[in-house]
Protein backbone atom coordinates (compact mmCIF):
# COMPACT_ATOMS: atom_id res chain seq x y z
CA UNK A 1 0.00 0.00 0.00
CA UNK A 2 2.75 2.07 1.30
CA UNK A 3 4.44 1.70 -2.31
CA UNK A 4 1.78 4.14 -4.11
CA UNK A 5 2.63 6.49 -1.67
CA UNK A 6 5.68 7.08 -3.84
CA UNK A 7 4.79 5.21 -7.36
CA UNK A 8 2.17 7.99 -7.29
CA UNK A 9 4.05 10.91 -6.71
CA UNK A 10 7.30 9.91 -8.72
CA UNK A 11 5.27 9.11 -11.86
CA UNK A 12 3.42 12.78 -11.79
CA UNK A 13 6.87 14.78 -10.90
CA UNK A 14 8.20 12.85 -13.57
CA UNK A 15 5.88 13.67 -16.01
CA UNK A 16 5.48 17.15 -14.91
CA UNK A 17 9.14 17.95 -14.50
CA UNK A 18 9.78 16.13 -18.42
CA UNK A 19 6.81 18.16 -20.21
CA UNK A 20 8.36 21.19 -19.15
CA UNK A 21 11.96 20.67 -20.11
CA UNK A 22 10.10 18.67 -23.61
CA UNK A 23 8.45 22.16 -24.18
CA UNK A 24 11.09 24.33 -23.96
CA UNK A 25 13.44 21.75 -26.37
CA UNK A 26 10.41 22.00 -28.44
CA UNK A 27 10.39 25.71 -28.89
CA UNK A 28 14.22 25.99 -30.29
CA UNK A 29 13.81 21.87 -32.62
CA UNK A 30 10.72 23.87 -33.89
CA UNK A 31 12.68 27.36 -34.99
CA UNK A 32 15.62 25.11 -36.08
CA UNK A 33 13.47 23.29 -38.37
CA UNK A 34 11.74 25.96 -39.93
CA UNK A 35 14.54 28.57 -40.17
CA UNK A 36 17.41 25.86 -41.30
CA UNK A 37 15.11 22.47 -42.51
CA UNK A 38 13.67 19.80 -40.60
CA UNK A 39 16.91 17.02 -41.66
CA UNK A 40 19.54 18.26 -39.34
CA UNK A 41 16.75 19.62 -36.76
CA UNK A 42 15.56 16.02 -36.21
CA UNK A 43 19.12 14.18 -36.75
CA UNK A 44 20.76 16.91 -33.99
CA UNK A 45 17.25 15.68 -31.80
CA UNK A 46 17.86 11.84 -32.79
CA UNK A 47 21.85 12.17 -31.64
CA UNK A 48 21.25 13.51 -28.77
CA UNK A 49 18.15 11.17 -27.65
CA UNK A 50 20.64 8.47 -28.53
CA UNK A 51 23.40 10.06 -26.35
CA UNK A 52 20.68 10.14 -23.49
CA UNK A 53 19.81 6.89 -23.73
CA UNK A 54 23.35 5.42 -23.71
CA UNK A 55 23.77 8.14 -20.42
CA UNK A 56 21.09 6.28 -18.88
CA UNK A 57 21.82 2.70 -19.68
CA UNK A 58 25.30 3.46 -18.33
CA UNK A 59 24.53 5.07 -14.95
CA UNK A 60 20.56 3.72 -13.96
CA UNK A 61 22.86 -0.25 -13.67
CA UNK A 62 25.83 1.58 -12.01
CA UNK A 63 24.22 3.10 -9.12
CA UNK A 64 22.42 0.12 -8.37
CA UNK A 65 25.84 -1.50 -6.92
CA UNK A 66 26.01 1.61 -4.58
CA UNK A 67 24.98 0.59 -0.94
CA UNK A 68 21.33 2.18 -0.37
CA UNK A 69 22.06 4.50 2.01
CA UNK A 70 24.86 6.34 0.32
CA UNK A 71 22.27 6.64 -2.79
CA UNK A 72 20.10 8.31 -1.17
CA UNK A 73 22.12 10.33 0.80
CA UNK A 74 23.47 11.37 -2.68
CA UNK A 75 20.60 11.03 -4.39
CA UNK A 76 18.18 13.03 -1.89
CA UNK A 77 20.76 15.89 -1.49
CA UNK A 78 20.88 16.69 -5.32
CA UNK A 79 17.06 16.26 -5.35
CA UNK A 80 16.69 18.41 -2.72
CA UNK A 81 18.79 21.13 -4.47
CA UNK A 82 17.33 20.14 -7.72
CA UNK A 83 13.82 20.82 -6.33
CA UNK A 84 14.74 24.43 -4.14
CA UNK A 85 15.91 26.08 -7.27
CA UNK A 86 13.13 25.21 -9.03
CA UNK A 87 10.74 26.49 -6.51
CA UNK A 88 12.68 29.21 -5.37
CA UNK A 89 12.09 30.54 -9.14
CA UNK A 90 8.64 29.43 -9.49
CA UNK A 91 8.00 31.45 -6.32
CA UNK A 92 9.79 34.51 -7.45
CA UNK A 93 7.94 34.32 -10.87
CA UNK A 94 4.89 33.74 -9.69
CA UNK A 95 5.52 37.00 -7.21
CA UNK A 96 6.60 39.22 -10.25
CA UNK A 97 9.89 39.66 -9.21
CA UNK A 98 11.32 37.56 -12.06
CA UNK A 99 9.89 37.39 -15.30
CA UNK A 100 8.09 34.40 -16.57
CA UNK A 101 9.28 32.40 -19.21
CA UNK A 102 7.65 33.07 -22.63
CA UNK A 103 7.90 30.52 -25.01
CA UNK A 104 6.90 32.55 -27.92
CA UNK A 105 9.54 35.10 -27.41
CA UNK A 106 11.86 32.68 -26.87
CA UNK A 107 11.07 30.75 -30.81
CA UNK A 108 11.15 34.39 -31.79
CA UNK A 109 14.39 35.03 -30.39
CA UNK A 110 15.90 31.77 -31.65
CA UNK A 111 14.57 31.90 -35.31
CA UNK A 112 16.73 35.68 -35.58
CA UNK A 113 19.56 34.16 -34.25
CA UNK A 114 19.39 30.69 -36.51
CA UNK A 115 18.47 33.49 -39.62
CA UNK A 116 21.79 35.16 -38.95
CA UNK A 117 24.29 32.38 -39.53
CA UNK A 118 25.32 31.97 -43.07
CA UNK A 119 23.45 29.23 -44.65
CA UNK A 120 25.69 26.07 -45.09
CA UNK A 121 26.42 24.63 -48.42
CA UNK A 122 24.79 21.35 -47.73
CA UNK A 123 22.06 21.88 -45.94
CA UNK A 124 21.03 18.00 -45.30
CA UNK A 125 24.58 18.77 -42.87
CA UNK A 126 23.84 21.93 -42.06
CA UNK A 127 26.31 21.83 -39.08
CA UNK A 128 24.63 24.94 -37.05
CA UNK A 129 21.20 23.02 -37.16
CA UNK A 130 22.26 19.61 -35.84
CA UNK A 131 24.37 21.42 -33.66
CA UNK A 132 21.72 23.85 -31.80
CA UNK A 133 19.07 20.79 -31.68
CA UNK A 134 21.84 18.58 -30.04
CA UNK A 135 22.60 20.77 -27.65
CA UNK A 136 19.03 22.01 -26.76
CA UNK A 137 18.03 18.73 -26.32
CA UNK A 138 21.35 17.27 -24.58
CA UNK A 139 20.55 20.23 -22.23
CA UNK A 140 16.64 19.77 -21.25
CA UNK A 141 17.32 15.96 -21.59
CA UNK A 142 20.24 15.65 -19.05
CA UNK A 143 17.52 17.49 -16.11
CA UNK A 144 14.86 14.80 -17.26
CA UNK A 145 17.42 11.66 -17.41
CA UNK A 146 19.05 13.23 -13.57
CA UNK A 147 15.11 13.12 -12.58
CA UNK A 148 14.12 9.48 -13.82
CA UNK A 149 16.88 8.43 -12.22
CA UNK A 150 17.01 10.15 -9.20
CA UNK A 151 13.64 9.66 -8.08
CA UNK A 152 13.54 5.89 -9.58
CA UNK A 153 16.54 4.61 -8.03
CA UNK A 154 16.29 6.19 -4.90
CA UNK A 155 12.83 4.45 -4.42
CA UNK A 156 13.44 1.79 -6.29
CA UNK A 157 10.55 2.99 -8.72
CA UNK A 158 12.59 3.45 -12.22
CA UNK A 159 9.86 2.01 -13.99
CA UNK A 160 6.63 4.50 -12.66
CA UNK A 161 9.46 7.05 -13.18
CA UNK A 162 9.92 6.35 -16.99
CA UNK A 163 6.97 5.73 -18.10
CA UNK A 164 6.09 9.66 -16.67
CA UNK A 165 8.60 10.71 -18.18
CA UNK A 166 7.81 8.74 -21.59
CA UNK A 167 4.41 9.71 -21.53
CA UNK A 168 5.38 13.46 -21.38
CA UNK A 169 7.80 13.16 -24.71
CA UNK A 170 4.82 11.66 -26.19
CA UNK A 171 2.72 14.33 -25.34
CA UNK A 172 4.93 17.32 -26.84
CA UNK A 173 5.80 15.38 -29.58
CA UNK A 174 2.07 14.97 -30.49
CA UNK A 175 1.63 18.50 -29.76
CA UNK A 176 4.22 19.41 -31.39
CA UNK A 177 3.34 17.50 -35.09
CA UNK A 178 0.18 18.70 -34.82
CA UNK A 179 0.84 22.80 -33.77
CA UNK A 180 3.78 23.09 -35.39
CA UNK A 181 4.72 26.28 -33.14
CA UNK A 182 5.78 26.60 -29.80
CA UNK A 183 3.16 24.94 -26.67
CA UNK A 184 3.26 28.57 -25.49
CA UNK A 185 -0.14 28.25 -23.80
CA UNK A 186 1.04 25.24 -21.37
CA UNK A 187 1.17 26.58 -17.88
CA UNK A 188 5.01 26.57 -17.44
CA UNK A 189 5.47 28.47 -14.32
CA UNK A 190 2.55 26.47 -12.41
CA UNK A 191 3.90 23.56 -13.60
CA UNK A 192 7.73 23.98 -12.54
CA UNK A 193 6.30 25.09 -9.19
CA UNK A 194 4.63 21.46 -8.85
CA UNK A 195 7.45 19.83 -9.72
CA UNK A 196 9.73 22.06 -7.34
CA UNK A 197 6.83 21.45 -4.66
CA UNK A 198 7.36 17.98 -5.15
CA UNK A 199 11.22 17.14 -5.75
CA UNK A 200 11.77 19.14 -2.87
CA UNK A 201 9.67 16.77 -1.13
CA UNK A 202 11.32 13.81 -2.74
CA UNK A 203 14.77 15.30 -1.73
CA UNK A 204 13.99 15.94 1.66
CA UNK A 205 12.34 12.34 2.24
CA UNK A 206 15.78 10.82 0.57
CA UNK A 207 17.74 12.97 2.34
CA UNK A 208 16.89 11.92 5.51
CA UNK A 209 16.16 8.40 5.25
CA UNK A 210 20.45 8.35 4.02
CA UNK A 211 21.29 10.95 7.29
CA UNK A 212 19.08 8.22 9.76
CA UNK A 213 15.97 10.36 10.66
CA UNK A 214 12.71 8.53 11.96
CA UNK A 215 9.76 10.00 9.66
CA UNK A 216 6.57 10.02 11.50
CA UNK A 217 4.01 7.37 9.48
CA UNK A 218 7.39 5.81 7.28
CA UNK A 219 6.82 6.46 3.92
CA UNK A 220 3.37 8.14 3.96
CA UNK A 221 5.15 10.92 5.22
CA UNK A 222 6.18 11.83 1.95
CA UNK A 223 2.44 13.17 1.08
CA UNK A 224 3.14 15.30 4.24
CA UNK A 225 6.08 16.41 2.89
CA UNK A 226 4.31 17.63 -0.21
CA UNK A 227 1.65 19.35 1.43
CA UNK A 228 3.91 20.93 3.32
CA UNK A 229 6.22 22.36 1.02
CA UNK A 230 3.20 23.49 -0.83
CA UNK A 231 2.46 25.60 2.03
CA UNK A 232 5.36 26.90 2.21
CA UNK A 233 5.60 27.99 -1.14
CA UNK A 234 2.29 29.44 -1.62
CA UNK A 235 3.34 31.60 1.63
CA UNK A 236 6.49 32.33 0.54
CA UNK A 237 4.55 33.92 -2.81
CA UNK A 238 2.16 36.22 -0.87
CA UNK A 239 5.11 37.48 1.52
CA UNK A 240 7.45 37.66 -1.60
CA UNK A 241 4.36 39.61 -3.05
CA UNK A 242 4.06 41.85 -0.32
CA UNK A 243 7.44 42.74 0.19
CA UNK A 244 8.32 43.41 -3.83
CA UNK A 245 5.60 46.00 -3.74
CA UNK A 246 7.23 47.85 -0.54
CA UNK A 247 10.36 47.52 -2.56
CA UNK A 248 9.20 49.09 -5.24
CA UNK A 249 7.58 51.75 -3.36
CA UNK A 250 10.72 53.05 -1.84
CA UNK A 251 12.25 53.48 -5.49
CA UNK A 252 8.95 55.53 -6.31
CA UNK B 1 39.57 23.32 -21.79
CA UNK B 2 36.82 25.88 -22.25
CA UNK B 3 33.99 22.78 -23.35
CA UNK B 4 35.02 21.31 -20.39
CA UNK B 5 34.27 24.92 -17.92
CA UNK B 6 31.00 24.80 -20.31
CA UNK B 7 30.02 21.30 -18.79
CA UNK B 8 30.68 22.05 -15.58
CA UNK B 9 28.94 25.01 -15.33
CA UNK B 10 25.97 23.59 -17.34
CA UNK B 11 25.89 20.52 -14.27
CA UNK B 12 26.72 22.86 -11.34
CA UNK B 13 23.85 25.44 -12.85
CA UNK B 14 21.13 22.34 -12.74
CA UNK B 15 21.09 22.12 -8.95
CA UNK B 16 22.40 25.43 -8.41
CA UNK B 17 20.90 28.75 -8.74
CA UNK B 18 21.45 30.99 -5.86
CA UNK B 19 24.63 29.60 -3.73
CA UNK B 20 23.63 31.17 -0.74
CA UNK B 21 20.06 28.60 -0.56
CA UNK B 22 22.45 25.59 -1.69
CA UNK B 23 25.32 26.41 1.01
CA UNK B 24 22.42 26.39 3.46
CA UNK B 25 20.77 23.07 2.50
CA UNK B 26 24.13 21.55 2.36
CA UNK B 27 25.32 23.00 5.70
CA UNK B 28 21.80 22.18 7.64
CA UNK B 29 21.88 18.69 5.99
CA UNK B 30 25.14 18.34 7.64
CA UNK B 31 24.02 20.02 11.31
CA UNK B 32 21.04 17.40 10.97
CA UNK B 33 22.71 14.51 9.74
CA UNK B 34 25.56 14.38 12.24
CA UNK B 35 25.85 17.54 14.11
CA UNK B 36 21.99 16.99 16.53
CA UNK B 37 22.78 12.95 17.13
CA UNK B 38 25.84 14.36 19.07
CA UNK B 39 23.68 16.92 20.96
CA UNK B 40 21.57 14.04 22.07
CA UNK B 41 18.72 15.21 19.21
CA UNK B 42 16.47 11.96 18.86
CA UNK B 43 15.66 10.66 15.30
CA UNK B 44 11.68 11.99 15.00
CA UNK B 45 13.26 15.08 16.27
CA UNK B 46 15.58 15.19 13.88
CA UNK B 47 13.55 14.80 10.97
CA UNK B 48 10.82 17.80 12.16
CA UNK B 49 14.31 20.03 12.07
CA UNK B 50 15.27 18.92 9.42
CA UNK B 51 12.25 20.02 7.38
CA UNK B 52 11.70 23.00 9.67
CA UNK B 53 15.08 24.53 8.52
CA UNK B 54 15.14 23.86 4.89
CA UNK B 55 11.63 25.91 5.05
CA UNK B 56 13.22 28.63 6.72
CA UNK B 57 15.71 28.78 4.24
CA UNK B 58 13.75 28.60 1.08
CA UNK B 59 11.44 32.05 2.73
CA UNK B 60 14.30 33.48 3.84
CA UNK B 61 15.78 33.64 0.79
CA UNK B 62 12.91 33.98 -1.53
CA UNK B 63 12.14 37.26 0.49
CA UNK B 64 15.44 38.36 0.78
CA UNK B 65 15.28 38.00 -3.28
CA UNK B 66 11.86 40.16 -3.17
CA UNK B 67 13.58 42.75 -0.99
CA UNK B 68 16.36 43.66 -3.56
CA UNK B 69 16.14 47.35 -4.76
CA UNK B 70 15.14 46.45 -8.46
CA UNK B 71 17.52 47.95 -11.04
CA UNK B 72 16.81 50.51 -13.39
Amino acid sequence: MAGWAHAIPSLTAAFLASLVEFVEALTVVLAVGTVRGWRPALLGTGLALGTLALLVLALGPALTRIPLDYVQLGVGLLLLLFGLRWLRKAILRAAGVIALHDEEAAFAGETALLQSYERARDPRWDAVAIGTSFKIVMLEGIEVVFIVIAVGTAGGLLLPATLGAGAALLVVVLLGLMLHRPLARVPENALKFAVGVLLSAFGTFWLGEGIGVDWPGADWSLLGLVAWYLLVALAAVRLSRARRSAALAAVD
Amino acid sequence: MRTLATILRELVGLFVDDGSLAAGAVVWAAICGWGLPLLGVGPRAEAGLLVLGLAALLLENTLRASSRRPRG
